[in-house]
């Protein structure tokens, strides 16, 4: 799928990404991220209704994806924060 | 939806003229701001939206939800955004249900996460975000004193703290694609979406 991003707004240029176990069993996918700026990039990621947070390797990101291994229904609401030394912005 | 000319033909037999154009054309002359917003079911939210309206319900996620199949509910969220920016995503309306017979607590969750950031303008039911049960006419303007879900109410909270992100205001959304070597009905399971702020991805397009 194609689109135009720039839609107006979100002037803060932070990055979420939505992930929902739409399922009543354990599920595991790879989710494939649209951010070429992240390559070699280290990036974090904090789930805003848990507080969990993940660590990753931007590159890893991009070229496996996103790996998720998630409880059934569980829903994930992920930013992706700058965690420091390497900016992933 | 009942004075369009094909449901109304259908309806009484006879041809009747386009009425909605020249109605919301009519109002919007007198007061460019007024909202239209159709409750629409039959397929017909996209004639609906060509002829004027700003909005209109989106039944279909609500039912794909209920059903609790996640294929379905991801095809709907890879339609066009000029159709899903104008759709009126809810869990709750008047004419449903009591909410617990509609979800299980886990799957409520699950579902109001994808309705309410996906794309479109979030509606909500008075008394979602703290459980209530009982389903009251709206003629009736009172209702009985129910107790509070506390564990509802404070995921409502957190939810409505997001809603507050400008990327999920005024930010660009695509649906993702899984990309997996993983084989199996799971990967199928997944609704994924981004949010990504505008302002960020300026000067390029994705192909996802």
């Amino acid at each position: 799928m194609d689109f135009s991003p720039g839609r107006g707004g979100g002037e803060d240029g932070r990055r979420f990404v939505v992930a929902v176990n739409f399922a009543g069993n354990q599920s595991q996918c790879h989710v494939r991220l649209p951010f070429p700026e992240l390559a070699d990039k280290h990036c974090g990621l904090r789930d805003l209704l848990t507080a969990d947070r993940f660590e990753w390797n931007g590159g890893d990101l991009l070229v496996k994806g996103l790996y998720l291994d998630e409880p059934a229904w569980r829903p994930r609401v992920f930013s992706l924060d700058n965690i420091g030394l390497v900016q992933c912005n | 939806m009942l004075v369009l000319p094909d449901v109304f033909e259908r309806t009484w037999g006879q041809r009747a003229p386009l009425f909605w154009p020249r109605a919301v054309k009519q109002v919007r002359d007198l007061f460019p701001e007024f909202l239209f917003m159709a409750e629409a079911y039959w397929d017909l939210e996209w004639t609906l939206q060509q002829q004027g309206f700003n909005y209109t319900y989106d039944k279909r996620l609500y039912d794909r939800l209920r059903e609790q199949h996640a294929r379905p509910v991801r095809e709907h969220l890879h339609a066009g955004l000029d159709y899903q920016d104008r759709l009126a995503r809810f869990l709750e309306i008047m004419t449903s249900p009591a909410p617990r017979r509609r979800f299980p607590p886990k799957v409520h969750r699950a579902a109001a996460v994808i309705t309410f950031l996906s794309p479109g303008l979030r509606f909500f039911h008075q008394g979602q975000f703290v459980g209530r049960q009982k389903r009251i006419s709206p003629h009736l303007v009172r209702g009985p004193a129910e107790p509070v879900d506390a564990d509802l109410n404070r995921f409502y909270d957190q939810l409505l703290e997001i809603l507050r992100e400008a990327a999920f205001r005024n930010g660009a959304w695509a649906a993702t694609r899984m990309c997996s070597g993983l084989a199996g009905q799971s990967l199928v399971r997944w609704i994924s979406r981004l949010v990504v702020a505008g302002a960020r991805t300026a000067g390029g397009s994705w192909s996802l």
